[in-house]
């Protein structure tokens, strides 16, 4: 079996929980975008955890394929009029092909060296983003793209986006539970927790590292695409290397080594930026506190610190 | 008697210093060799280039006939090489059970095998159990390897290694930091190991009794290079070894 019967109990009330959202969030003041949000970021941060929980691998470099598939996916409604069944996996591929590349090049560096790299290659991402006015706008970012219709349902309309992107998320935590339980997820972990060991149980250590890298960037991408939708609106920031520290941000507060630690992460994120934005323009300032609260004295995260020791 | 591993002219640098210097050594099938050597002899160098762990400077490495000199330690594993390190090499922060089936799940697996019915007529975790069985991992199999005594975290890296059905066991010091009474234990298990199914084994060591105990030929180090080999009366009775190591040492 692919899933447990528990793994899928567990995806399902999380399915479940989001899909009764659009009807909760406007009773409590929000609205049903922030929900689109953190599913989003939760699709981002859960394939970015493949690499960080998963592998033990540290990039900051994912805004990167985020950001790029968040483009593509507006350069191609807008300029090659492709319709929206088309232009999501045909950016998701751009992700994937552009993180196949770099991560070529980049895969034998260890540790802070890979680090620093990822950060370079982003960093090249994000400048091309803001300068290439002709094509992407520049630093007013791409618009004059719109989401319309996908596979014949009208998305338009913010609940109904909210639904499709349900629909990704709960694909997305299905495959990446799926990764991990199988033989590949276990070997990923073995390279996490001693790569001399890993290579010398017959491993080839890099190719596997190599692999989380792609898929963990895939995700970004179908992340980028989505949240390029529900902008109708794509802008350098998202491919700014700080994107990518989100990620981290979250994996470390809702805890990389639980499989649904990174969402939990996503959602206090996006919760709390969106309530602290609304009284201090320095939302950033306390969000940091958190984090560096969460590092120092929760290094497992939420729920991590619930469930001590239990591993997937 | 068949030549199972060799290395001709062996040469590791390190900046200016040679590490290894000009090293050559033949290990027969199925004997177990013992790798014997002042502190900075050389022999953990060698132990690396020997499985790849290090890319050597100049020199070769022979397996089997085959020139493995410039093959990647993962494709020497899949060859028939397994080995220990010095400071146990385990995943710490998984159960022992879990230690032993990745390294049984790796010795079956192809790259990215996703072969799941291979896999469940395989039986992985039946493996695993009965090689706890034989290292008598079996009440202590829930325990997250890192809060293992430092010998039981040797003896699990141990029966990691032979989860791979090696046929070639590198083992770098096995013993060291061991009590009395588990570096006994442990000997006991190598040889019965051996046995039941003998295969080579070459063991670098620095306990003299260890060594007459199990070995059946000894590779002299001194100075990164091949001061003497024989069996242990004639290594105890060369007054070579006896000057640079006897000497030296104690």
């Amino acid at each position: 079996m692919m899933w447990t019967r528990k793994d899928l109990l567990r995806i399902g009330g999380v399915a479940l929980l989001f899909a009764l959202l659009p009807t909760l969030l406007p009773r409590v003041g929000s609205s049903v975008p922030v929900g689109t949000e953190i599913m989003i970021w939760g699709i981002f941060a859960t394939g970015y955890n493949i690499l960080l929980g998963g592998t033990g691998i540290l990039s900051f470099g994912h805004a990167a394929f985020f950001g790029l598939s968040g483009y593509a996916t507006g350069l191609l409604l807008l300029k090659a009029n492709l319709p929206l069944s088309a232009a999501i996996p045909a950016a998701v591929a751009m992700s994937l092909l552009a993180a196949f590349l770099i991560g070529a090049l980049i895969i034998r560096k260890r540790g802070i060296y890979f680090a620093m790299l990822t950060i370079a290659f982003g960093q090249m991402f994000y400048f091309i983003a803001s300068q290439w006015n002709s094509v992407t706008g520049g630093q007013d970012g791409l618009t004059g793209f719109k989401r319309t219709v996908f596979l014949g349902v009208d998305i338009r309309p913010e609940v109904n986006f909210f639904y499709l992107v349900l629909v990704f998320f709960v694909l997305t935590l299905l495959l990446v539970r799926a990764l991990m339980s199988s033989s590949i997820g276990k070997t990923l972990v073995a390279i996490r927790e001693n790569i001399h060991r890993a290579e010398f149980l017959g491993i080839d250590v890099k190719k596997y590292q190599h692999f989380a890298f792609v898929v963990s960037a895939t995700f970004s991408g179908l992340a980028g695409s989505l949240y390029a939708l529900l902008l109708n609106f794509a802008f350098p920031e998202l491919l700014n290397w700080k994107t990518s520290g989100d990620a981290v941000l979250m994996s470390v507060i809702g805890g990389m080594r639980a499989f649904f630690g990174p969402l939990v992460g996503a959602g206090v994120f996006v919760f709390l930026r969106d309530m602290i934005s609304t009284m201090t323009p320095h939302w950033a300032l306390p969000l940091g506190a958190i984090f560096v609260t969460f590092v120092l004295f929760f290094q497992k995260g939420i729920l991590g610190f619930f469930e001590r020791g239990k591993e997937g | 008697m068949s030549r199972h591993l060799e290395c001709r002219n062996l040469v590791k640098a390190f900046g200016g210093f040679k590490a290894v210097n000009d090293m050559n050594m033949v290990v027969r099938k199925d004997e177990i060799r013992a790798i014997i050597g002042p502190n900075g002899a050389g022999k953990s160098t060698m132990f690396n280039l020997l499985t790849g762990f290090y890319p050597a400077t100049s020199g070769q490495i022979v397996y089997k006939d085959v020139d493995v000199t410039k093959t990647p330690a993962y494709e020497r594993v899949k060859m028939g090489f397994s080995r220990s390190f010095q400071t146990p090499r385990i995943f710490p922060e998984l159960t022992v059970r879990q230690n032993v089936f990745l390294s049984v799940q790796a010795y079956h697996s192809k790259p990215f095998d996703l072969n799941v019915f291979k896999f469940r007529a395989l039986d992985l975790p039946g493996k695993t159990e009965e090689l706890l069985g034989v290292f008598d991992f079996t009440r202590h199999a829930s325990l997250l390897a890192g809060s293992l005594s430092h010998g039981d975290q040797r003896v699990l890296e141990i029966c990691m290694a032979m989860a791979l059905s090696p046929e070639v066991l590198l083992l770098d010091e096995p013993t060291s930091g061991m009590s009395e009474n588990e570096t006994q234990k442990t000997i006991d298990l190598l040889m019965r190991i051996y046995d039941d199914d003998p295969i080579t084994m070459v063991i670098i060591e620095h306990d003299m009794r260890i060594v007459k105990r199990i070995s059946h030929h000894i590779t002299v180090m001194h100075q990164g290079a091949l001061l003497a080999e024989g069996t242990y009366e004639e290594i105890e009775a060369n007054e070579l070894v006896q000057k640079a190591y006897f000497g030296e040492v104690r």
